[in-house]
């Protein structure tokens, strides 16, 4: 039996203000096309194609996030942003998409209709909770203790907060937007540790 | 710093960024607005069905 949103979650996304939405709506939409051009994925052929998704990737991924919010518990916590939880549904989902088509060739259970996949997609953020949480709880100081003694990841560290995309980071920096993802890379690793 | 984004939500705030509009309308031959246009139009047919819903479980409550 699924778990249902109660009373308090119900009325907590339906007052979500329309503008509140559309910038959700927006950033989910980004994430999505960042996510699927830097795994290397094309939309002719492969899991995210308009064969497999049945349309447009970005459309149907953005209803189905958006939908499932309406699905049981998925932990939207009163500090977390309608964004960051569309994002992170979208990451379970889209995450499930690409490893059943590596192992099946067979891509796109709808999140939403198909029920044990559903709960796959819940069980996941369930599960990355309390590791996400610790992380989530880790702001900038924790994070800038754990790296001290690695002078690159301070510096990103520093630009990941003063500027707002990778091409502006890897600027300040004065290196590549590929060695930014590696510090990325390297900081989640160690804060994972830490 | 204070009151600063946490941490993962800045780093997916990053990537979503570095999508430039220029970018979004390439990939998939449609521009960003046009998309939210169209999205915004099924999140409000979702609400509305997610509105009778809420109003079907707690209308006794």
């Amino acid at each position: 039996m699924f778990k249902q949103l109660n009373k308090e979650e119900w009325q907590r996304l339906l007052a979500v203000t329309p503008k509140e939405k559309k910038e959700a709506m927006k950033k989910l939409a980004r994430w999505i096309t960042w996510d699927i051009s830097t795994r290397g994925y094309d939309l002719e052929h492969g899991p995210f194609s308009r064969a497999a998704m049945g349309g447009s990737a970005v459309e149907v991924l953005s209803q189905e996030c958006y939908e499932a919010l309406f699905c049981g518990e998925w932990h939207w916590k009163k500090d977390r942003s309608l964004s960051s939880m569309l994002i992170e549904i979208a990451k379970s989902k889209m995450g499930h998409i690409r490893r059943d088509y590596d192992n099946h060739k067979c891509p796109d259970m709808s999140l939403t209709s198909e029920q044990s996949f559903r709960k796959q997609v819940e069980m996941d953020i369930a599960g990355n909770w309390e590791r996400e949480s610790n992380l989530r709880d880790m702001g900038y100081d924790i994070a800038r203790t754990i790296v001290k003694n690695h002078p690159q990841l301070l510096a990103y560290l520093d630009a990941l907060y003063r500027y707002n995309d990778y091409s502006a980071i890897a600027k300040s920096m004065g290196v590549s937007v590929k060695k930014v993802m590696e510090l990325e890379k390297q900081l989640l690793d160690m804060l994972d540790k830490g | 710093m204070e009151n600063l984004e946490n941490l993962l939500d800045r780093i997916d705030a990053i990537r979503a960024n570095s999508v430039t509009d220029q970018e979004f309308d390439k990939t998939w031959g449609t521009s960003l607005d046009k998309h939210l246009e169209k999205m915004m139009e099924i999140v409000s047919k979702i609400d509305a069905k997610m509105k009778n819903r809420y109003n079907e479980l707690f209308q006794d409550a």
